[in-house]
């Protein structure tokens, strides 16, 4: 009886071919794209563009590794950046200390040895030195999730977040604890073995001179890998079982799912991929890996991202990745607060049905801040997305009553509209030169606005709690939102391979 | 010997502050079922409201050098009232919009409350008039936040009173150590005692039991939620001034030490048994005298600076063989 059955479960599975060639070919093609991404972007952006870019790369890889563990199993880690730092540190330890045996002294490999290379098409020799060593660093850091994993099997929900807590921040105080690094030969040959234990990386300071390896290609390769087990793990039976645990862990084991396997499966290919974006950060241009990478506001900034991406959403989570990493970057510029209120008002207003004086506020205080930012002769006023530098007010308000004509093909409404924030923007302004207001930054620079970037993120994050708490897109992926999938199911319906 | 009580004084003294801290974690716990990661941050507001109070308030209210002896406790009673006022907002416009959403949400929606005091407080706030042109215009009254470390003003003189032991090895009791244990211990009992013995606590009580049930019975949820975040608020603002009193050095707000403070004060908070307050209290100690005695004995072994990894390990072994706590109830699962 029970062969037959699984006789028959085999027959349905199909064969292995096709769903080799599902999970191969977008990864050939998602690389392809990376070598090309590299070749054309690379050349034309600056130094700064291209780190923000490889920072993109890099929270992606982060972001969908923890996603595996807390929005497909459920499970709460907060300790993410341990492995993050394990597998950076265990990299660029390897890169760092083998190059400076061979070639003795820690450098990029690609000049000595390209001309013995066979295989002028790909990377160079040093390139190889570099993935082997991020594959091992993100193994050590398997391990570690493995062990993290482990109290698992007695510890549940918030109990296991906080062993993972713990986890993170021994690891940053042992990295804190480490020896300085060697930083030439000599005194690598010469050291004794209280010199090695503990490691010598780097101590407090952070661990420098790591060779630079990581480019635009290796990221986005190793995005998309990440990107690509990620999609064909959820798909799988493993990934089925990491899902039935995150919604019921009690039915899940009664329906003979082991869930301290799977739980402890879910942590060790997080750490994984973790380990991967450590090597991929510790190799990054103009980076210290240092020991607070480990620490928890570090955790703190992925398990954001995939909150706000929506739990369990691949693309959510790349999304939401983006999406902070460069809104960080982007506030940098004071004038782009402003920018940023100004974009949502619109948004809003230009996709809810109903006039709202939310919007009305938001808009017109915005318009304000630019108009009176510009009168200071403070910054330089340009539309960034446009590209075109007009003065704040009337833009905002042509843009208003485009809205209004076209997408609510109301231009009476529209004309109303835009008298309130004209109202309203003239109405703070007016207060504002009659009355105290309190200023923030140092007296000498009465609106540095750049201080509070951060308070603006932490603002909009709480906000996005309130108004959105599934996320931005929920637990559905972006592909459920075409024309076409609107009336799809809720959680995709199974799909047999090889059909 | 000497060493030994001198490794018990600071012990005593950092694990009733930690014991403070843990309180409010624990309350908010008990009650709402999740980590107010937020809790620290307002022990740094605690700080920085008495030394706004002792440092710029007081002087500018005429009272100088040296600062007249009811100083301290009113410095206490400002933080108390700046950081209650806080609790009560932080739960009124963050966490009361999210009651019911999941407990991920409210985590982050905690740590956004973090993220936004801690750099909130690295502003310097002036008010000016809005049409002053004046350059630079003249600052009506500078809150003293920012970026740099500030020295706490002596508001209590550090007596000896009692020193056992001579040369390298002394043990030392200072005035300061006598109150800040006391008044810690005092506020416990005064929680304790609210907690048992009063109309209110028993409201707390119900409300932690079930929050439905105590709806029911005609408890007012949300007026006890408020007040417990206000009460856990106020102990926190009492444990950070009592800390600037012990370290002067007040940081700046998102500095690692208060960062490390708060998340000892969680490990005291979750080691107890988090939600059980009498946990929270012997959970705090617990941490303080593993990261002391961890120190001062095991250095000779392992090296020095690792009285996190002391905590932390401390806690993972507690969680391990009672893995809700010390005092905790154990989980009981419902299919």
């Amino acid at each position: 009886m029970k062969s037959q059955i699984q006789d028959h479960a085999r027959s349905l599975r199909g064969s292995s071919l096709p769903a080799l060639a599902t999970a191969m070919i977008p990864l050939i093609l998602l690389i392809f794209g990376a070598a090309k991404l590299d070749e054309f972007v690379a050349a034309s952006f600056d130094r700064y563009h291209l780190r923000v870019m490889m920072d993109v790369g890099i929270a992606i890889v982060l972001a969908v590794s923890l996603n595996i563990v807390n929005g497909y199993t459920g499970q709460f880690s907060i300790g993410h950046a341990g492995f993050f730092a394990v597998g950076g540190y265990v990299s660029a330890a390897l890169t760092y200390y083998v190059t400076m045996s061979v070639w003795g002294e820690a450098i990029l490999i690609e000049t000595p040895v390209s001309a013995l290379w066979p295989f002028p098409h790909l990377p160079p020799v040093g390139a190889w030195i570099f993935v082997g060593a991020a594959i091992l660093g993100g193994l050590v850091a398997a391990g570690a999730g493995y062990l993290v994993g482990l109290p698992s099997l007695r510890l549940r929900g918030d109990y296991l977040a906080i062993v993972t807590l713990g986890f993170g921040e021994i690891c940053r105080v042992l990295l804190e604890r480490s020896n300085p690094q060697f930083f030439d030969v000599d005194s690598m040959r010469e050291a004794t073995v209280a010199d090695w234990l503990p490691l010598p990386l780097g101590s407090a300071q952070g661990f420098t001179d790591v060779p630079k390896y990581t480019s635009l290609f290796w990221v986005y390769a190793f995005v998309a890998v990440t990107l690509v087990f990620a999609y064909r793990l959820k798909q799988s039976a493993t990934g089925r079982a990491l899902l039935s645990i995150r919604e019921d862990e009690t039915a899940a084991q009664a329906m003979g799912v082991n869930v301290t396997l799977y739980k402890v499966r879910a942590f060790v290919f997080a750490a994984f991929f973790a380990g991967l974006a450590g090597a991929l950060y510790a190799h990054q241009p103009g980076t210290i890996l240092r020991p607070l990478d480990a620490g928890f506001m570090r955790s703190f900034d992925v398990i954001i991202i995939v909150v706000l991406g929506g739990m369990g959403s691949i693309s959510g989570a790349t999304l939401a990745a983006v999406l902070l990493t460069v809104m960080a970057e982007w506030l940098r510029d004071p004038t782009h607060v402003w920018y940023l209120a100004l974009y949502i008002g619109l948004a809003r207003v230009a996709l809810t049905p109903r006039d709202n004086w939310r919007d009305l506020v938001v808009i017109g205080s915005s318009a304000v801040a630019l108009e009176s930012c510009r009168a200071a002769g403070l910054f330089a006023l340009s539309f960034p997305l446009l590209s075109v530098q007009v003065t704040g007010y009337e833009l905002v308000y042509a843009t208003l009553l485009v809205v209004f004509c076209i997408l609510r093909k109301d231009v009476l409404r529209g004309v109303l509209f835009v008298a309130g924030v004209v109202a309203f923007a003239e109405l703070v302004r007016w207060l504002a030169l009659k009355y105290p207001v309190v200023r923030f930054g140092p007296t000498e620079i009465p609106l540095r606005l750049g201080d509070y970037r951060m308070v603006i993120y932490a603002l909009l994050l709480v906000s996005v709690m309130i108004f959105r708490p599934q996320g931005l897109l929920g637990l559905k992926e972006i592909w459920d939102f075409l024309p076409s999938r609107r009336h799809a199911p809720r959680t995709a319906a199974p799909r047999v391979s090889g059909r | 010997m000497a060493d030994l009580l001198q490794i018990l004084t600071m012990a005593v003294t950092v694990g009733s502050l930690y014991a403070l801290i843990a309180l409010g974690y624990t309350m908010v716990y008990g009650i709402l079922k999740f980590i107010n990661f937020a809790h620290s941050d307002v022990v740094v507001l605690g700080a920085w409201g008495s030394f706004f109070f002792a440092a710029a308030l007081l002087p500018r209210m005429g009272f100088g050098t040296p600062l007249p002896w009811w100083a301290g406790g009113m410095a206490l009673l400002f933080a108390m009232a700046l950081c209650g006022l806080t609790g009560f907002l932080i739960e009124r416009f963050a966490y009361r919009p999210l009651r019911g959403a999941p407990r991920l949400n409210v985590l982050i929606t905690a740590i956004g409350v973090s993220l936004f005091l801690q750099n909130a407080g690295q502003l310097q706030f002036t008010l000016v008039r809005g049409d002053d042109t004046a350059q630079p215009p003249a600052p009506a009254l500078r809150l003293p936040f920012g970026t740099q470390p500030q020295r706490m003003p002596t508001l209590l003189p550090d007596q000896d009173l009692l020193v056992i032991g001579e040369g390298q090895s002394t043990a030392r009791l200072g005035s300061l150590d006598v109150v800040i244990i006391a008044t810690a211990l005092a506020l416990m009992v005064l929680l304790d005692l609210l907690v048992r013995r009063t109309k209110f606590g028993m409201a707390m009580r119900a409300v932690s039991f079930n929050t439905d049930s105590a709806a029911l019975m005609g408890v007012p949820v949300n007026r006890v939620i408020s007040m417990t975040f206000v009460l856990g608020a106020v102990l926190a603002a009492a444990a950070g001034f009592l800390y600037v009193l012990k370290f002067p050095t007040v940081q700046q707000t998102a500095h690692p030490t208060w960062v490390l403070v708060g998340l000892k004060a969680f490990v005291a908070a979750v080691v107890g048994g988090i939600g059980n307050l009498r946990g929270a209290v012997l959970g705090g100690f617990l941490i303080a005298f593993a990261e002391q005695f961890g120190e001062s004995y095991l250095q000779k072994y392992l090296g020095s600076g690792l009285k996190d990894v002391y905590v932390f390990s401390a806690l993972i072994l507690v969680l391990l063989v009672r893995p809700t706590g010390i005092l905790g109830s154990p989980l009981r699962e419902k299919v």
